[in-house]
Formats: structure tokens, sequence, C-alpha cells
């Protein structure tokens, strides 16, 4: 099953399971998501709980919060990770605050296609994780693998509160493996994606396999990569015991480097795990430039194997 | 700290006289660290420069040999000057007679002077640095009483690394491995000193105690009752296969589809008032080996299918393991399931976890003949895998037969529809 | 329900002791110290309490409409907002959203002449209330000083919405008195535009009605005096939240309790069977 399939089954489970849940987007009924990833849930749930909805993503998420806060668990599609910038008022100050001020629970789910390594140029790219990790109430994940991918998101329409799933376009058709079958929750915590003693590479989503590529076999040297998979909550724990095993760190993240998820890691570290480094921390991510449409010069942008294998070998010789 | 991207090594870079604020045009420089043919790492301090209103250190740009001094000291320039030429497509250890010196200091590393040369946090002036340690290896130094004066680096340029330390320590303890054994834990004054042979006495860990004290709790407060069913574990045999699960979590999920239908059982009873809980909130009693026992929560676990349930029983032992788990994770219980079988034992009386009114212990899995009847209706015998399942129950919430039942309802599960 | 209509709240049954606790920071307010004045709503009550960005709340109560159709129930949800939500991006995509879907919901502009200093004139070209025909919304111009029309046009709307006809969008035309907030002395309001309206003051036209039927309007006014004192002597005596619980509720930890039903014990009116708004 792959990535993209095993959201589309979480969907599926949910939607059969539970008659409070319902899928809104824009294109997702009829055309079935511009992903194919709501495709043929229309025709199972009916329109009713699968809807087309107008160009507005400020009232998808809206509409959503209103639902939630009566009882439904909406599950919303952006077409783009981008597009969330529309709805960002409602999401930070209308249901990230909803429950510290009314104690009135907001179960809502936002799937937001996120990533960049195709083109997509500046509006179909980005990874704004970092922007909702600012803002409290709100929950923030990332799955790399097809079971995460579905064990996350069923968690997360299960979690009473707002959750943005950030599913990475790049992995949709690229990751495939066995997916158990049936309704599992994936925890938001951090999983250790390779083992090892000499240095650690903290990442989530797709850079979790480039880490893996890049370190695979780096001259002999045991390497520990960490998927995040949740941001918020951030895995505090499981990046200070790896951390304190390791002593060197490499942060990988696809996003803008300034106040990304990975700076928060970096910043834990200092904080927490200062006694532990044998190393500074190094972060490779991308520059604070919009994603590019041409190929080399989204390249030249976007982390690459090359680059973290570089970065970690120089770490571990320090 | 490295940054995103990586520089494409040029042949030779140049130091220039750095912007230090708006208002400042030109910059004087004071003090040179490096001469013409010294090796500089990247962002290691080149020179000072001060202005009329601030003095600054210039990092070095790139790494290489510093190629040529453009700007004496004590020379005033504008900013965006170049200050020096550094050749990037050089390699250490050749020409400069330092040089020679800090290639192989590092290892003997008494001359601070010759192996701060490489390091770029290197504090102190002109004429070499004092050497830097890692907070790592200053906390295994402290700890351990280590000389670090004394240690061979074999990090960049000399660099003592965690694993120089660790090195040591090692050759140390090989050496004189009886100093090295942990301390021995406080023992009663009247106690005979630990020694080899001789029986130890020490106090309880706090694990142990708080084991010890529920437990005893446990037993003073409930009825106990001992209720115990065979089961024939084929068909979990199967699925957990397919699963590649321990049988636990199949357990877990036929325990969960019983307790739905004998929510008697997924209760609490505390003094005189007994809770029904809507939600099963299932303990799953993991062994921390010599250390003790303790007992995560999965909770609503109702809505979680036998793949998710293996999944959480996976997390929640690691994460009791590593000494992860938050007093959320071990909290609101509703029923336990203990399952020591692991070990070879086929029948034991769990004690309740209070307040609890039951829980259930899952036994070994042991191939036995026992009779099955075929297609036909005639009896036969057949080799079967056979587990016992003990539920200890507290007579003071339920009766015997709602006991018998609940485990007829999960052995049905397991061997029918598993 | 979402409002910034004080009134509103108080009709829903908020006792006005937690009312002013609120004003005053105190634990025992509606939110607990964490938010303060009108920006609050009991969930018990079925109110959702508004965020200053008021037009935030009109794709919200859209939602709440398309969960209560989507469940086949006779219910419909109501916000408030000014005519300076008016000029944002919600309101468009809100009013679109509703009539596109013909939700059970209403809309009620507070036409109030100001967006704090910003007139009329210098918002919109056209009336708002005209907008609503454009969106396939039912718009309707109310006398917002005269309570007996607002609540039978707002009686039109919900036996609209409950039939599903879809939203309506009710204007109510009336004054702002006083400023934007305390400090907010409205020098840009004219003297004589303030004159008009304090001739057309909602509780001095209402009592004049009431008497006119022989209610003792003065012994009313007396007795809900008497207990708004004692309420805000009440409330004064309330202690302030403690410092160490404001980290405490970011998230909601255990399950998710929906808003719970709307019921208006003191509007005088009665909801027929198993009418909810």
């Amino acid at each position: 099953m792959t990535y993209l399939q095993a959201i589309s089954d979480g969907l599926r489970e949910e939607l059969r399971a539970d008659e409070r849940v319902f899928l809104m987007g824009e294109d997702i009924a009829v055309l079935g998501g511009a992903f194919k990833v709501t495709d043929g849930l229309a025709a199972e749930f009916g329109r009713e709980r699968v809807i087309d909805t107008p160009l507005a993503e400020s009232a998808i998420v809206g509409t959503a919060i209103g639902a939630a806060v009566v009882g439904m668990r909406p599950v919303c599609e952006m077409q783009f990770a981008d597009f969330i910038s529309c709805g960002f008022d409602q999401l930070v100050n209308v249901a990230g605050k909803m429950h510290y001020r009314q104690r009135l629970a907001v179960p809502l789910t936002i799937r937001l296609p996120s990533g960049g390594g195709f083109s997509g140029g500046p509006f179909h790219s980005q990874n704004p994780e970092a922007w909702f990790m600012h803002a409290p109430g709100l929950k923030v994940v990332a799955p790399a693998t097809a079971s995460d991918a579905k064990g996350l998101l069923i968690a997360a329409i299960h979690d009473p509160n707002p959750v943005l799933f950030f599913e990475h376009k790049h992995l949709y058709r690229r990751i495939k493996e066995d997916v158990a079958p049936g309704r599992f929750e994936t925890p938001f915590a951090a999983r250790v994606a390779r083992e090892g003693r000499d240095l650690t590479v903290v990442a989530y989503g797709a850079m979790v396999w480039s880490a893996l590529e890049a370190t695979a076999d780096l001259d002999g040297a045991s390497i520990e990569v960490l998927d995040l998979r949740s941001l918020v909550p951030l895995d505090e724990r499981a990046i200070l015991h790896s951390v304190r095993k390791c002593s060197k760190l490499v942060i990988v993240d696809e996003a803008n480097a300034t106040c990304a998820a990975g700076a928060q890691v970096a910043a834990l570290v200092a904080e927490h795990a200062f006694e532990h480094l044998d190393g500074p921390v190094v972060r490779v991510a991308t520059p604070d430039v919009p994603i590019a449409f041409s190929p080399p010069l989204e390249r030249a942008l976007l982390p690459q194997v090359e680059q973290i294998k570089e970065a970690c070998r120089e770490l571990l010789e320090y | 700290m490295s940054s995103s991207n990586t520089e494409r090594a040029l042949p030779e870079v140049l130091v220039s006289m750095p912007q230090m604020g708006v208002s400042v045009a030109e910059g004087t420089v004071a003090v040179w660290h490096k001469r013409a043919g010294d090796w500089v790492q990247k962002d290691e301090i080149i020179c000072e420069i001060s202005t009329d209103k601030i003095d600054t250190d210039v990092p070095s740009p790139a790494t290489g040999r510093v190629a040529e001094l453009l700007v004496a000291e004590d020379e005033t320039v504008p900013v965006g000057t170049p200050l020096a030429r550094i050749a990037t497509d050089a390699a250490p250890g050749e020409a400069h007679p330092d040089e020679q010196d800090a290639a192989t200091a590092g290892a003997a590393a008494a001359d601070a002077g010759a192996a701060g040369q490489a390091t770029p946090d290197a504090g102190a002036g002109q004429g070499g640095a004092r050497r830097v340690y890692s907070p790592v290896v200053q906390r295994i130094a402290a700890e351990h009483g280590i000389d670090l004066t004394t240690v061979a680096g074999t990090g960049r340029g000399g660099r003592v690394r965690k694993q120089d330390v660790l090195a040591v320590l090692a050759t140390r303890d090989a050496a004189e491995p009886h100093d090295r054994e942990p301390p021995a834990p406080p023992v009663r004054a009247d106690a005979e000193p630990a020694a080899p042979g001789r029986d130890r006495t020490e106090p309880l860990s706090r694990m142990r105690r708080a084991i010890a004290e529920h437990m005893t709790r446990s037993l003073r407060t409930a009825a106990h009752c001992t209720t115990i069913v065979e089961a024939d574990f084929s068909r979990v045999e199967q699925e957990r296969k397919r699963l590649r699960s321990s049988p636990l979590p199949i357990v877990a999920r036929a325990v969960i589809d019983a307790l739905e239908r004998h929510p008697a059982l997924n209760a609490t009873l505390e003094g005189e008032l007994l809770t029904r809980h809507r939600n099963i909130n299932l303990g799953i009693a993991v062994s921390l080996g010599e250390r003790g026992l303790i007992v995560p929560v999965i909770h609503r676990a109702q809505e979680l299918s036998v793949e998710g349930l293996a999944q959480r029983i996976r997390d929640l032992a690691r994460q009791a393991r590593e000494d992860g788990l938050t007093p959320d994770d071990v909290r609101g219980g509703t029923f336990t399931i203990t399952s020591p079988g692991s070990y070879g034992a086929i029948i034991s009386t769990p004690i309740i976890n209070q307040p609890q009114v039951a829980i259930l212990d899952l036994e070994a899995i042991v191939k036995r003949p026992v009779v099955v009847a075929d297609s036909d209706g005639n009896d036969a015998i057949a080799v079967r895998p056979i587990a016992h399942l003990c539920l200890s129950w507290d007579h003071r919430a339920l009766d015997g037969a709602l006991a018998a039942q609940f485990l007829e309802t999960v052995r049905g599960r397991l061997e029918r529809e598993a | 329900m979402l409002h910034r209509d004080l009134a509103a709240h108080l009709v829903r049954g908020v006792e006005p002791e937690r009312i002013f606790a609120q004003y005053m920071g105190r634990a025992s307010g509606i939110t607990g110290g964490r938010d303060g004045n009108v920006h609050f709503g009991d969930r018990r009550l079925g109110c959702v309490g508004m965020v200053s960005m008021l037009p935030d709340m009109m794709p919200v109560a859209a939602g709440m409409a398309m969960a209560f159709k989507l469940r086949g129930e006779r219910r419909c949800a109501l916000t408030w907002l000014g005519d300076g939500a008016t000029s944002r991006g919600d309101f468009h995509e809100a009013m679109n959203w509703a009539a596109l879907q013909r939700l059970p919901v209403i809309f009620v502009l507070e036409n109030n002449q100001y967006a704090y200093s910003t007139p009329l004139r210098l918002q919109f070209a056209v009336d708002p209330v005209e907008r609503a025909a454009a969106y396939g919304a039912v718009g309707q111009t109310v006398d917002g000083n005269d309570v007996e029309a607002v609540f039978a046009a707002t009686l039109r709307a919900r036996e609209r919405a409950l039939d599903g006809a879809g939203p309506t969008l009710i204007e109510a035309v009336t004054m702002r008195m006083h400023g934007h907030a305390a400090h907010d002395d409205m020098r840009y309001v004219p003297a004589e535009q303030l004159e008009h309206w304090r001739a057309r003051d909602p509780i001095m036209l209402q009592q004049a009605r009431l008497q006119a039927q022989g209610v003792d309007v003065e012994a009313t006014r007396n007795a809900v005096a008497e207990q708004l004192d004692a309420a805000l002597a009440r409330a004064l005596q309330q202690p302030l939240p403690d410092p160490a619980s404001a980290t405490e509720g970011v998230f909601c930890e255990g399950e998710a309790e929906p808003l719970g039903d709307g019921q208006a014990p003191y509007s005088g009116y009665a909801a027929r069977g198993t009418d909810r708004v």
C-alpha cells in the first residue's frame, strides 16, 4: 500500500466506523481530490459526507470549527498546504484558543499536502509546519511512512483537539509498504527509524528518507535516525535520549531554516542536553527563500542527500 | 555551526573588512591571529578589528591556508576592503613548521598552544589559543577524574572527542577492574559488609516498596477468587503469525470484546462505591526485570483494532523500559492483563490491581493432547496449543458465575473468532 | 450561537454575577480569567465565545448550521457582527457558503454607524443588507432600537432557517452611544447625531410601550437593580485566578464534550417541541 493509499484507507476506516466523521475540501468529491486521496469516497459515503466546497479556505476551516464544536469530526483537505495561509486566522485565533478560553473542544483534522521536490514552485511546495508550532492549541503531525500516515491520521481524527496533518506530496506514490488493515492509532511521538551510537540525525516527513539514504553507509559510522512524526507535541524525551546517547546531532529540515521545527529541536538540546554534546548542533535546512520552480534552483534550495552526508561526515570528524 | 548550504569550493577566498553597523564606514586591523602560510579553519578568528564604536573578531569565511595579509596591523581601511587572501585548495600539514607540530601535537597534547590552532572556538589571543573541550568530554572527565591534558585527541586538529575519553576510561577499567565496580547500595548498619560469597542485605528499592505496598493492600482489601479456563490457541497462533506479534494483543482484543459484553468486570470498587466505566482503559503489566513491574494503561482501548493494540503495547513496553512513561500513562486503568507465561509457567493466581475488580493472567501456550470432535462428531485426540486463562476477581463486586461467563466469552473469541 | 451581545447571554441564563466576575478577571468568571469583557460563551448554554475578529464567527456559525443540517436536527445557529465586520473576507465567504448550502443560520448585523471611529460612508459603497440578495440570501433591515421588531424579525428568520429556506442577514440599525471602549471619548461623532439617537433610546421606547400596557416598569427596574447590586457584591468577593493555572487547559485532555443545547429561559418565548436555537 502506498503512502497515499494509506491515507485514503485511514479516511475510509473512520468514515465507516464513526458517523460523526465527514470530509470537506476543494475538488475532493467529484474529482476525488487533486491528488486522488479521496477518490471513490464520495461514491461510497455520499456527497453529504464528502463535501465539495467553494474555494474559500477560511470558510473551510471556520465551518469545520463550527461543526466540530457541536459534536462532529470534520476532516478538511487543503488542496496544498500553502493555501492554509488563507485560513490562518480561523486556526490560530478561533480553533487554537477555544479550549483555553472556554473549555470547548475542537476535534478537527486538517490534511495539508506539503513539501517540494517536483517543481511545484513557490505556492505548491512549502512546509509551513512551524507557523502552527508557534500558535498555542494546535497539534502538528507529519508522517514519513505509510503505516504512520494511516495511524497518525486516525489518531488525529480521534484527538479532541485541532490537529494539522502534514502529508508529504513527494512521498505519496514513492513510499510503499505493508500497512495493517483496520483502525489503529500511531501515538504522537517520535520513532527511531534506525538505531545508532555515534551521531543522531533528527528529521521528519520526506527528510527522514533523505537522512536514511545519506547515512546508510557513512564510513562505517553508526548513525541513529530519529523520525519526529509529531511536532506538537514534540517528543522531547526521545530527542534527548538519543542525543545523550550519541552526543552529536544533525537536524534536517525541509522547511525554511529560521524558527523551523529543527530550530526548536536545537534549542531543546542546548537547554537540556548541553553536557552531553561533543560538537556543535548542526542544521541542514532550506535557506529562507521561497521554493523556486526550475529544477536546478529547487535542488539548490532543498536539502539534498549529499549535503546531509557531508554535514554528518564533518560532525563525525569533529 | 554549518548552515543549510555548503559553499562551493573556490581556489581562493577573500577576507574583507566587515560592515559593523550602518553608520560605520571604516575599521582598523588591531591584531592578526594568523600570518601568511598559516592554516585556518572556517569560522576561526583570523583577526580583530576596531572602529570608533566597537571592537570585534573577524571569523575566517573559509578553511584553507592564509596566502597573504593585505592590510597591516593598525592600518585603517574602508568597509569592504580585502584584508587577506585564503587559498582553499591547499592541504593542511604542508610547508609551515608550526603546522607539523600541530598535526603531531594533537596526540600528545600537552602543548596547548599548538593544539588550539584548529579549534574553532579557541578563545584567547595571539600566539595560540587554549585547548577547548566539549561539554560531554568535560563532564565525563570530571565524573571520572581524568586529566584532559593527558588525553590524546583524534578529532579535527587533535581535538579530544567523547570517544577519546571513553577510550581512556576503558583502558583504565581494564587495568584495575575491581576499583570500577559500581558503589554498593547502602546497607544496614548491623549487616555484614558485602563481599563475594556472603549474604547481602539491602533495603527495598523505591519501586519494590511501591509494589509491596500495593500488593499487600490489594490482598487486604479485595475478596480474591481465581477462576481458570483452558483455551485452544490454534487460531491465535495463526493470527499472531500474520500480525508478527505476540499473542497478547489478540488476547487483549478478545478481553475488550468480553468486557463490552460483561461491563460489570470493567469496573472499579472504592469503599462501597462501584463504578462501571464507559471506556475500557486496559492495563498491561510490563516486567522491568529485577527492577520490578509496571502497568501502563491503554486508554479507550475499545477504539483500537488488534493491530492498533499491538502497536500501543509495543510502544508502552518500550517507554516503560526506557523510563519514559508519564504519570498519565499509568493512571485510570479499568482492567488489567498480565502475561508472565513467556517464562513457561502454566497457572498462577494474580493479585488484583486496585481499585479494579478483576485481572486476567495469560499463561504459557503449551502443546497438549486434547479431545476434539471431527466433522462427523466422533471424538479424537489431537495435539493443540493450549493456554490457561486465570482470572482473579473480587467477590465483593461480582460472583463466580459472572467470572466464568466472562472467561467463556474470552475463550470463545479466541477459539472461534480470533 | 455566538455573540458579542451582552443581553443575549443574560437571556440565555448566564448569571450576572459571573459576567461581573468575567469583566474583573476573576476565577469564577465565565472564562476563569482567560479572556476579558464580552469575549466569552458558556458552552453548557450552547454559546461559543466570540473572538475579537468578529466576522470569524460567521463561518463558525455556518459550520454549526452545517452539522445541524447533516444530522437532520431542527436547530439553527445565530451570530452577531458589526458594520465593520462586513468589510472582511469572512463575511463574504460565510454569506456565500451559507446561501449556497441553504444553511439554517442567522447573521445579525448590528449597524451602529461606526467601526471604532470609521463612519459607514468610509466603509462601503453598497449597504451590506443589499448584498445579501446577491449571495442568494435574504436581507432584512429592522429598527435596532425596537426590541419587539428585532424579536419578530429574528423569529421570522428562524422559521425560514428551520424550514430549509437558508440564511438571513438581519440588519439592526442602531447607534453606538458610547466610545468603542472606555478610553474612547468619541469626539469624532457629531453632537446632533448623538442627540437624534438619544431621543430614540431603546429602553425608553420599550418602557413606554410596557407602561401603556399597564406594566409597573419602575418595580421591575428596582428589582433588577437590586439583583445586579447583589451580583456585583458577590463577584467582588470572588478570588482572582491562581497564577499556577495559567498554562493549563490549552489542549483538551479527555473526551470532547460538545456544545450544550441552547435554551433561552428568560426570553419569554417558548420554543416549540424539539426546536433548538
